[in-house]
């Protein structure tokens, strides 16, 4: 494979991390904060844009995959999954600590079970997981994709619920208002704005490179088994 | 110790955190991607 060949195969992934450094590089010179610590912002937002993106992908997948039965889908949609729950426990990791920083003042709180927005993203974070065991309790290829689709489908309300779980109970979580000078939101201007969105742009790119990847990473390693089995029978 | 180092700590504990875990995410991808395409190769061609 030649070097534009190769660079053609992971334009997706050169584009992300490089757009993702250079963005850092903005954020921590015209994107700062008062206080650095809202500085997670950029990428507890980005993380969190990134796990309901893959887990609304993964609900497309199962519905085209139930439709169409092509085992393709099945793949993009465990994926997803595999992409969602990585990017949630970011979420809730990044999000744990800026609540002790902030809210809990350093008092060595890092959770509230009272607050709805930690609650039901933890409760999203341990559903996909599920799913992604429950993938691989079957040994019948088409029986797995499509009892996981359903499933798959079955776990989204969750998403929704968890995004707005701030609207509709009372909530540490601060909101993100474009109208500065609110109680607990987080106060931004246009700059702010522009590089938490080339951050989502990044890491989404990140998502499809991803996704792509291990989508044929699974196919290989089937035609792997597939090859193995055949000469150990034809043995 | 100030509120500046700590928050300083924080937002570097985050940032390690996010970078290796999209390190991480990214080299088994491409690594494992690659190793599997080379041992299929291999056997194909046998």
């Amino acid at each position: 494979m030649n070097a534009i060949t190769a660079l053609k195969k992971h334009a997706l992934l050169l584009a992300s991390v490089a757009i993702l450094g250079i963005n850092s590089a903005f954020i921590f010179t015209v994107g700062t904060f008062a206080r650095s610590v809202y500085e997670i912002f950029y990428y507890h937002v980005a993380s969190a844009w990134l796990c309901y993106f893959a887990f609304g992908m993964s609900v497309l997948f199962n519905f085209i995959l139930l439709k169409t039965n092509k085992t393709e889908y099945y793949y993009r949609a465990k994926n997803s999954v595999v992409v969602g729950v990585i990017f949630c426990g970011i979420t809730i990791v990044a999000g744990s600590l800026w609540f002790n920083a902030t809210s809990a003042g350093y008092t060595g709180v890092y959770w509230d079970w009272s607050d709805p927005r930690e609650t039901t993203t933890l409760v999203l974070f341990f559903a996909y997981f599920a799913y992604l065991l429950f993938t691989g309790m079957f040994k019948d290829a088409d029986k797995k994709a499509r009892l996981s689709a359903v499933l798959g489908i079955l776990l989204f309300p969750m998403v929704p619920l968890s995004y707005l779980s701030m609207f509709l109970f009372n909530t540490l979580h601060p909101l993100i208002n474009p109208n500065p000078g609110q109680p607990g939101n987080i106060y931004y201007n246009w700059v702010k704005l522009t590089l938490l969105m080339i951050n989502l742009v990044a890491i989404t790119l990140l998502y499809f490179y991803v996704v792509q990847q291990l989508s044929e990473l699974d196919k290989m390693k089937l035609r792997l088994e597939e090859i193995t089995k055949n000469r150990m029978d034809g043995a | 110790m100030s509120l500046e180092s700590m928050d300083a700590g924080t937002l570097a504990v985050v940032l390690t955190i996010f970078w290796t875990v999209v390190a991480t995410l990214i080299i088994y991808t491409v690594v494992t991607t690659r190793n599997i395409k080379k041992r299929l190769d291999k056997l194909e061609s046998q």
